[in-house]
């Protein structure tokens, strides 16, 4: 795996929650960033870089990157 | 001096055995010391031990829709508190749907099991409270349009800290709920069974040594998983896609649609969702857990029926999911949600169940009902002069399958809760049971027929009742497989007192749904007739054992006029009307 991870830093008062670009999960407090064609994705595990680039990528093309 | 316990084939299986035994007697603790119907009597609980990271070691799982939010509830609050944030005596509550929950009723209840200062396990308890205030008595707003309409959302907070109560946090949610001391009533059963668990744990810990109970939950862990796989690989490689529609969201009357591709690939199967509809305005979209827990109920249903795999979280490690936030299978803030759990929830088995029929056609079901036909009503007793709140399901048909007739009048397939006895319910809430059956011909006609639904009709017996309703497939049948007809689908009537017929709420009261509506006001002598829908039939009519057509057709559960789509008809004997 290429990505890394980024730790959020966040308030207690930030009611906000992120969610996984690839899978779709929460992703509680860090995040596991990696290149995904178009710019870096934002996902919730190594395994989510994983299932991108064995089945999502080729099956519905490269996602935009994260916001 | 602790017990030698081997962890062998043979002493994991003890392991396994007392696990699942200490989650069966947390569940009993719940079902004999709650308050409301919904626990005591309807089982719409679950009750688990997890590891210090929260995987699920264990379970006494009546609710298979929980599946997807056990784990990940405790394992994500653990991600953002830090393990920290528990120490002993610590009671967490939490029913954020972003953050893990089925939706806003569920609560789960986490307890830390410390030995000496080491965080080792979890005990859990998550379960449906029956009243979380809310726009809607009952706590299911048919036509919500946001999460504040649905209630009182409780982030991970703690309600017991070291033992103690957490006031503060106590006095908020009891000032919210409508009926505070069923929720009081309620919560105390959930943290009995916490405390049982954690005994029963630290008891067992006791026994064989921290060590060996610790490593022992992480090989039966590692076992499932192996073993789950090993089933995965036997089911044929390649993709498998089947689409639904939805008939609408409870606020607007269209449909919307979900998509699924279940690929087998190996030892793991993903369902990607990718396509399905962006999430509706209303509360039939569901939640990221709640689609986890539709795909592991339909992998668990192909591949390992009979539940010989200890269910815990190596079995959910070979499933994976594409579920788009902002779409119907993962809303998103401050999208609403409950329908999504009870009535989207069982129709996503019976899609991915669609899907998989393409890979293992001997192995799947037809269409169930696919509707928890929700009632919810509320109001001040007349006897009592306290205002009460009560959540009713009951039960549908569910669809035939390639060895047998579907099941009749059962609750979802995505839940093993059991129907409120009569007695029960009258005695707790002011509605007249006149009627109450299983309804001829309401099973899909095929080789093996869907089972049937059931019908009901009350008379309300106080001054007056607010009454919402969330039920589905009333314009959309649950469908049959493989030659299978249709089930008969669901239907929602009212009687209003001095009135001669019964007609749709829609007609009567002007709701835009006829099935799906919020806070409606009965009147005493009223009357609501409901029937829920019927299973989807498996497999041609034409091929139905002729036999098993005469007794259906003597039992009442099939007409004699229906017995004529089965082709050669019932034969000579007569039917007996019901």
């Amino acid at each position: 795996m290429k990505g890394h991870w980024v730790e959020f830093d966040r308030h207690w008062r930030d009611t906000d929650v992120v969610n996984c670009q690839v899978c779709g999960r929460l992703i509680p407090s860090r995040a596991w960033m990696f290149d995904g064609g178009r710019g870096e994705l934002r996902s919730c595990s190594p395994d989510c870089e994983e299932i991108y680039f064995s089945y999502v990528e080729p099956e519905h093309g490269p996602k935009e990157a994260a916001k | 001096m602790n017990e030698k316990l081997e962890l062998d084939n043979v002493g994991l299986h003890v392991l396994h055995n007392a696990f699942t035994n200490i989650a069966a007697e947390m569940a009993l603790v719940m079902m004999k010391t709650s308050y409301s119907t919904i626990f005591n009597e309807g089982l719409d609980f679950s009750t688990v031990l997890l590891d210090a990271r929260g995987n699920l070691i264990a379970e006494k799982n009546f609710t298979p829709s929980m599946m997807g939010a056990i784990p990940n509830t405790v394992a994500w609050t653990l991600e953002e508190f830090g393990p920290e944030f528990f120490s002993p005596g610590d009671i967490v509550v939490h029913n954020d749907p972003y953050r893990g929950q089925c939706h806003l009723p569920e609560h789960m209840m986490m307890k830390p099991i410390f030995l000496g200062e080491e965080l080792v396990a979890f005990s859990g308890a998550i379960g449906h409270v029956a009243e979380v205030g809310g726009k809607a008595p009952g706590r299911f707003a048919s036509d919500a349009t946001d999460v504040y309409q649905e209630g009182l959302r409780l982030p991970p907070v703690k309600l017991m800290e070291g033992g103690e109560y957490a006031e503060q946090v106590w006095r908020i949610v009891l000032a919210n709920h409508r009926t505070p001391v069923n929720t009081w009533g309620d919560f105390h059963a959930m943290i009995g069974a916490l405390n049982v668990g954690e005994r029963r744990f630290s008891a067992l810990a006791e026994r064989y040594g921290t060590e060996t109970v610790v490593d022992g939950g992480q090989r039966l862990i590692d076992y499932s998983e192996k073993r789950l796989r090993a089933e995965v690989v036997d089911l044929p490689d390649g993709k498998y896609e089947a689409e639904m529609q939805v008939e609408d969201d409870g606020v607007g009357s269209d449909p919307f649609t979900v998509r699924v591709k279940v690929v087998i690939r190996g030892d793991e199967v993903i369902a990607d969702f990718t396509g399905s509809s962006p999430q509706v305005r209303g509360p039939m979209n569901c939640t990221f857990v709640v689609a986890l827990s539709a795909i592991y109920n339909a992998v668990f249903c192909v591949t390992d029926p009979e539940a010989l795999i200890p269910r815990n979280s190596g079995c959910y490690r070979p499933v994976r999911i594409i579920a788009p936030p902002g779409s119907v299978v993962n809303v998103v803030h401050p999208g609403p949600s409950v329908g999504g759990n009870t009535d989207l929830q069982p129709k996503l088995v019976d899609l991915l169940l669609a899907a998989l029929s393409q890979a293992v056609p001997g192995r799947v079901a037809a269409s169930s009902g696919g509707s928890s036909s929700n009632l919810l009503f509320g109001g001040t007793h007349p006897e009592t002069g306290r205002y009460y709140s009560n959540y009713h399901f009951d039960g549908m048909g569910a669809g035939g399958t390639n060895e047998k007739d579907g099941n009749d009048a059962e609750v979802t397939r995505h839940s093993n809760c059991r129907n409120t006895p009569i007695e029960v319910f009258e005695h707790r809430y002011p509605l007249l049971t006149l009627e109450y059956g299983m309804v001829t011909d309401s099973g899909g006609a095929g080789r093996h027929r869907g089972g049937l639904s059931t019908t009901r009709t009350m008379r309300v017996t106080a001054p007056e009742i607010t009454f919402s309703a969330l039920f589905d497939r009333s314009r959309i049948a649950p469908t049959g497989l493989f030659g299978g007809e249709d089930g008969l689908g669901s239907l929602l009537l009212v009687k209003r007192r001095g009135e001669d017929e019964f007609r749709s709420f829609d007609e009567v009261f002007g709701v835009a749904s006829p099935t799906k509506f919020t806070n409606v006001v009965l009147c005493e002598g009223d009357e609501i007739r409901y029937r829920t829908p019927g299973g989807g039939g498996f497999g041609d009519p034409a091929e139905r054992d002729p036999e098993a057509l005469q007794a259906d057709v003597a039992d009442g559960y099939v007409s004699r006029e229906a017995a004529g789509r089965y082709g050669a008809g019932p034969g000579p004997q007569e039917g007996t009307a019901r």
